[in-house]
């Protein structure tokens, strides 16, 4: 067994999901709020990473159109100053689909929720569903 | 004096190939005969040629018909992904720098799996202990019934480094 152990994360294209990192929780709030708004996600979820970095889930699925749209709006309008959401807008554009972190990544431990609003039946249900799912996985295999 | 070589027409040479696949003579007896009337071909074209007018299916499995001695020469070759998005459903990704014998300078590689939680279970064991993607292909979607049963399909022997510079 080789000593790192690789980062997990859970990946789709129908989800919307931000990684919004280098930001107080109330800019994080503000973003999402507008966001959920503007495009009418129904409900939301902010995750805590690290130290002011946070995780953004939304309730309603949409294509991959509409999530580039979305993550486009977010990374390069509001947050265009903000060249780590924009670095990781762009890696997401790249591979055809956008992931959160689950597990811990050397001195970062799991993203855990900070704040949930909205609707939470759809999309965001399955998304803690399949964390779920990967964090008893990453448990067994680490135990 | 005509040094100009004589044209030859492909239904010519059909022609002439049928004639001698219908005496039953082996591919290289007919390839003797051919080149005995400047009619010769290459042997990969004229065995396809020759498949086709017996009405038998052309071999797709290459590998299978390489003798074993020259199958340890072929370069690896690993999956390539089939498009953008090409897996529209939910999946996870493993990902991290990783270092491998042949690229001993660390790289980033990510590995997207679908498929059932048990896959998934094997899949995600495979790759914690040392498999990871090829330096040639280091984003790799795949099934994670196909990585678990053909794991070094879809990458080697290597290190995942705790060094976090990839993005999730």
């Amino acid at each position: 067994m080789s000593k790192a152990k690789p980062c997990l994360g859970y990946t789709d294209c129908k989800t919307v999901k931000l990684d919004l990192d280098n930001m107080s929780y109330s800019d994080v709030q503000e973003i999402v709020t507008s966001t959920m708004n503007r495009f009418n996600l129904k409900g939301r979820l902010i995750l805590k990473s690290s130290k002011n970095c946070y995780h953004a889930v939304f309730d309603q699925y949409v294509s991959w159109a509409e999530n580039v749209a979305i993550m486009s709006w977010v990374a390069l309008v509001l947050l265009r100053k903000n060249p780590k959401v924009v670095k990781w807008f762009l890696m997401q554009c790249i591979k055809g689909s956008s992931t959160l972190r689950v597990t811990p990544k050397k001195d970062k431990p799991a993203p855990r929720i900070v704040a949930k609003f909205g609707d939470q039946s759809h999309a965001i249900a399955n998304f803690l569903k399949e964390r779920e799912r990967i964090k008893k996985i990453y448990n067994q295999i680490i135990v | 004096m005509n040094y100009l070589p004589k044209y030859i027409s492909k239904k010519e040479r059909i022609e002439e190939i049928r004639t001698y696949v219908n005496q039953g003579y082996s591919a290289n007896k007919i390839q003797k005969k051919l080149q005995s009337q400047g009619l010769g071909i290459q042997r990969k074209r004229l065995l396809a040629e020759v498949r086709r007018i017996k009405g038998k299916p052309s071999r797709t499995n290459t590998f299978k018909y390489t003798p074993t001695k020259y199958r340890q020469k072929r370069r690896p070759t690993f999956p390539r992904r089939s498009g953008w998005g090409s897996w529209g459903g939910k999946s996870v990704a493993v990902y991290l720098a990783v270092k491998t014998r042949r690229h001993p300078k660390p790289y980033n590689a990510r590995y997207e799996f679908h498929g059932s939680g048990k896959d998934l279970n094997g899949a995600i064991r495979i790759a914690f202990s040392g498999i990871v993607p090829p330096h040639e292909q280091p984003f790799v979607q795949c099934s994670a019934r196909n990585f678990v049963n053909n794991p070094y399909l879809y990458g080697e022997k290597g290190v995942w480094l705790g060094r976090p510079n990839v993005e999730s």
